[in-house]
């Protein structure tokens, strides 16, 4: 079985089929660097001021085998081809490899398999066949994506719905350079809802609003089920990422027979209700995620 | 996986149907040799072409500069700092130091200048040990306009002119006492964060916070019920800390990690004491309004996952936690001789888990499944006591007494999910989820939830690749018991709360990407998604939203690239009271535009965005006019360009310009009296329009 096994090339029709001899080159990354030099179209050197170049570090890659130990074994592609034939093939990454999407993540699983990136199978980025070079760019001294700067555009390229949300008025700062999407998901996968890093939505928004994290005296029942109840997460054009303005958003809920019950339609405007301007229901009822006051039944304490 | 590895594949081919197999379900490839191998193979590798070894190397890059800012606007500054007409400095760096033997050091700074500045330092010996310190700030300018008569702070008086009155057109002294308040926080971060590798599979994590947030923020407060209210500039001085202690442990086939988290929040001002403006109620000369209490949370995780063969893994994770909160109370009224507390805090206590576990496996070479169960519930324990209801500090009015209500939830979910890949274009999943959601003390105790989703994804071509996804889900409830409490008015008995209230739901996603050569790249995205509550008489009854997007990039030669994309959502719902309907319908439109030029070959570097949102707000409802629209306007024009001056030196030069407009009947044109009963802080909607102009110097070293 295990000789059968042995016979086995990364794929049939769409992989790659490593090197004849699968032998590793004989001098390692001296072997690469003969072609892949300063030159060369792809900068490659930029990898050795990076962690994965870093020979010191027993878990990296190049403290290993080098080049090799992500392009796997390259002895025969190192090798002059014969005249008619193409060069062997090596393991490289991207959109247009021969080798498959699970050889290529499989390549960076082999030590990237710590619990941040243990629910990476089966997550919604791997069924979607993603590859992470589709986001992360090895060589580079800098991986753009892990820049606050530059990390959301890598988002957007696949959701165009949040990159729409964020540029609405009222929003967390993503489009400001001062929040990262990976401030709250985890793109590698996680066992919770929208891969958030927190076990529940609630936990997310307490990271940074804790104050609103209670329990309080007087809740208010919906807050501390889902702050997604009243709010949109991204952004929305109602300030403070409200889902609409007030006080149609409270009336959803409630419809008392006191002040509640009644319609205010645009009338109220013009004639300068205070169950609509300014604050509208807020303006008495302004501690709506909840009131530590012992008279503060209704909100308003 | 030394079966990826083959010395006669070239003679094997007739096995690799099988083989391949075996291979494909593996999510980890390739070749993992011993160390004994591995020193073989390597033994005469000297990586001497390598840029260094054990010398030490250091490299990084500084950018000094000035800036000048047109025109002042909170809303422009709003995050970023750039509030305040004037020049600013502009400085940032980046350094990164790699010693002999792992050690290593980075620095980076960004925005010096401004109030939106950020420092990271990290450091250590790679493999071994990492520490990092991260300082930020975030402004967040929320009002520059608004104006308040009373002196800002905890205790909040008025001028001692001040002539009270029983609505704001008698409040004489208005005029004369007001002063503008700044309704604005800084937010300061602290991060100190350190990791200790004690071998390649264990592993030690600890982090800390601090965030400090100071400032203003505006806060409705009413004394005597519906007398009167204010809009105050409330104190905003929170300091949190959270922090984390893990040990992780990561092997081939299994990982597993087990934390503590804490968080403590603070609030240093725990409550807002204002004098009443108004004449009325003439028992309540003051009020006084708890501000948020101190609490805390602690937590205990356990993940793992585990891979049986190489097709199938299970993950778990499973929390237990813990929330406090037990601030001393206020007493019932400022004013009068309130009546004794039932106790003096409230000793909060709220139980959190979280439980959740996933199992998938490749049953076949083109068939994935995947299980999944999920848990959170919150026990809250909080005692319950009746309280004496004071309306608003008016010690003449009270209602009857009310007892707290701790509510509880618990949310279960199972779900299962197939992937089938037909052939290699054709990927279909299907899946299903059920959802039991119960509460405590709320009108419905469980709702069910059946949701039914399928994907279709076909890669046409190298060039065609287009996605599909219809879903549908259908929740219903136990019976709906509206709850009654002695002495408050009733909800409605036709209302049905929108998030126990019954529910169908269907969602579509469409999207589609076209390369027609390689150089371009065509995609359409669109999405719909409808709520339909059809069981609720009153309550939200129906949300609709779609969105629209199509996205162009170009790169039109080697030095020169074009993105340009357009985004229409619209955001529509309905809703019915006891006796009228309204309707919310919002529109957004989102455009980006950029282009970039390399003008000569790594000597000069061009490039021009532009933003643009604009969004309609338009509310109905049946008893008469509609609102005024609400809207907001938004471009943003950027031009720069990257001047090489040597190998070394950038000099970088930029233009912004920004101009804004909203229009929001909450706020245009009312002033601090115009309400009767409200005396607001007569903030105007902002409108701005602001260049701002850069140039800086970078030098790399």
């Amino acid at each position: 079985m295990l000789f059968w096994c042995c016979c086995v090339s990364l794929a049939v029709a769409d992989d790659i089929q490593v090197n004849d001899q699968n032998l590793y080159s004989r001098k390692g990354a001296d072997t690469c660097l003969k072609c892949h030099d300063e030159d060369y179209k792809y900068p490659i050197f930029p990898i050795f001021y990076n962690k994965h170049g870093n020979r010191n570090d027993p878990r990296s890659p190049m403290a290993q085998l080098q080049c090799e130990s992500c392009h796997g074994p390259g002895r025969a592609h190192a090798t002059e081809p014969k005249v008619g034939f193409d060069r062997a093939p090596i393991i490289s990454f991207g959109r247009n490899s021969p080798a498959s999407k699970d050889k290529q993540n499989g390549q960076c699983l082999q030590c990237h398999n710590d619990h941040g990136r243990q629910n990476w199978a089966g997550s919604a980025h791997e069924r979607q066949d993603m590859l992470c070079v589709d986001c992360h760019k090895l060589h580079e001294r800098h991986d753009p994506v892990l820049q606050i700067t530059q990390q959301s555009e890598f988002c957007y390229g696949c959701h165009k719905k949040q990159r729409a949300e964020f540029a609405r008025t009222s929003v967390h700062p993503v489009r400001y350079e001062k929040m990262e999407c990976t401030q709250c998901h985890n793109p590698h996968g996680a066992v919770t809802d929208a891969m958030l890093k927190t076990n529940t939505k609630n936990d997310t928004c307490y990271r940074c609003h804790a104050e609103k994290r209670g329990p309080y005296l007087w809740t208010h029942a919906p807050v501390a089920e889902n702050c997604g109840l009243c709010h949109e997460h991204h952004g929305s054009i109602h300030t403070p990422l409200l889902k609409k303005r007030v006080p149609l958003l409270c009336q959803e809920c409630h419809t008392s027979t006191a002040h509640a019950r009644n319609p205010y339609d645009g009338s109220a405007v013009s004639s300068q209700s205070a169950f609509v301007l300014a604050k509208g229901c807020l303006n008495c009822h302004s501690q709506v995620h909840g009131s530590n006051h012992p008279s503060g039944v209704k909100l308003m304490r | 996986m030394d079966c990826c590895i083959s010395h006669f594949q070239h003679k094997r081919r007739q096995w690799f149907a099988g083989c391949a197999l075996v291979c494909l379900v593996s999510p980890v490839a390739a070749e993992q040799l011993s160390e004994a191998e591995m020193a073989q193979v390597t033994a005469n590798w000297e990586c001497k072409w390598c840029p260094y070894e054990d010398t030490a190397v250091s490299a990084g890059e500084v950018e000094a500069g000035a800036g000048y800012v047109s025109n002042d606007s909170y809303k422009q500054g709003d995050y970023t700092g750039l509030n305040e007409e004037g020049a600013y400095f502009v400085g940032d760096l980046e350094y990164g130091y790699q010693g002999g033997k792992g050690a290593y050091s980075d620095v980076e700074a960004y925005d010096l200048g401004l109030d939106s500045r950020r420092i990271m330092a990290n450091g250590g010996k790679q493999g071994q040990i990492d520490a990092e310190l991260k300082y930020s700030e975030l402004p967040k300018l929320n009002l520059d306009t608004a104006r308040t008569p009373y002196a800002v702070g905890a205790n909040q008086t008025l001028p001692a002119s001040w002539v009270a009155a029983a609505n704001t057109g008698g409040m004489t002294e208005l005029e004369n006492s007001l002063h503008y308040a700044d309704i604005s926080t800084q937010r300061k971060t602290l991060d100190l964060a350190a990791d200790y590798h004690q071998t390649k599979s264990l592993s030690y994590g600890f982090s800390f916070q601090r965030a400090t947030k100071e400032g203003y923020r505006t806060m409705g407060l009413s004394i005597g019920g519906f007398a009167g209210a204010a809009i105050l500039a409330v104190p905003v001085d929170y300091v949190t800390d959270q922090g984390q202690a893990r040990i992780s442990f990561a092997k081939p086939r299994w990982q597993a990690s087990f934390s503590y988290e804490f968080s403590n929040f603070k609030n240093e001002t725990d409550s807002v004491r204002w004098q009443n403006a108004f004449s009325t109620p003439a028992s309540a000369p003051e009020g006084q309004a708890s501000l948020e209490p101190d609490n805390t949370m602690q937590q205990f995780t356990l993940t793992g996952a585990y891979r049986f063969g190489e097709s199938t893994q299970a993950s778990a994770l499973l929390s237990m936690g813990r929330l406090e909160q037990n601030d001393g109370f206020l007493p019932y009224s400022i004013n009068g001789t309130p009546p004794a507390l039932p106790r003096s805090s409230l000793d909060g206590k709220v139980n959190t888990f979280t439980g959740n576990l996933t199992v998938n496996t490749r049953l076949t070479e083109n068939f994935d499944f995947e299980a999944r169960y999920k848990q959170n519930e919150q026990d809250n324990d909080t005692p319950r006591a009746s309280y004496t209801y004071i309306v608003a500090d008016n010690p003449a009015a009270s209602g009857a007494p009310r007892s707290n209500i701790p509510y509880s939830f618990r949310q279960r979910e199972l779900s299962v999910e197939g992937r089938y890949q037909l052939q290699r274009p054709h990927k279909f999943t299907v899946g299903y989820a059920y959802e039991n959601f119960d509460r405590t003390y709320q009108e419905v105790d469980a709702t069910k939830e059946n949701n039914f989703w399928g994907t279709y994804r076909n890669r046409v071509s190298e060039r065609w690749d287009w996605f599909l996804r219809l879903e549908m889900d259908d929740r219903n409830g136990d019976a709906y018991t509206a709850i009654i409490e002695p002495g408050f008015p009733d909800e409605d008995p036709l209302l049905r709360k929108y998030n126990m209230a019954d529910r169908d739901r269907k969602q579509a996603k469409f999207a589609v990407s076209y390369l027609p050569q390689p150089a371009l790249q065509l995609s359409f995205f669109t999405d719909y998604a409808n709520d339909d509550y059809s069981n609720s008489e009153v309550g939200l009854t129906e949300s609709e939203q779609t969105n629209y997007t199509l996205d162009l990039q170009y790169r039109i030669s080697e030095a020169l690239s074009f993105n340009i994309d357009y985004t229409i959502t619209t955001m529509d719902s309905s809703q019915a009271g006891v006796t009228w309907t309204a309707g919310n319908d919002d529109t957004v439109n989102v455009a980006h535009l950029g282009v970039l030029y390399q003008v000569f070959r790594n000597k000069l570097k061009l490039g021009f965005d532009y933003a643009y949102a604009d969004s309609e707000g338009d509310i109905s409802v049946s008893t008469g006019e509609p609102y005024p629209t609400l809207t907001s306007t938004r471009h943003t024009f950027e031009i720069y360009g990257d001047y090489n001056l040597n190998e070394r030196s950038i000099l970088h030069v930029s233009y912004r310009h920004e101009e804004y407009d909203e229009d929001n009947w909450a706020v245009d044109g009312v002033t601090p009296n115009t309400i009767d009963n409200v005396l607001t802080m007569g903030e105007v909607s902002p409108d701005y329009n602001i260049g701002v102009f850069a140039v800086s110097f970078r030098y790399a070293f």
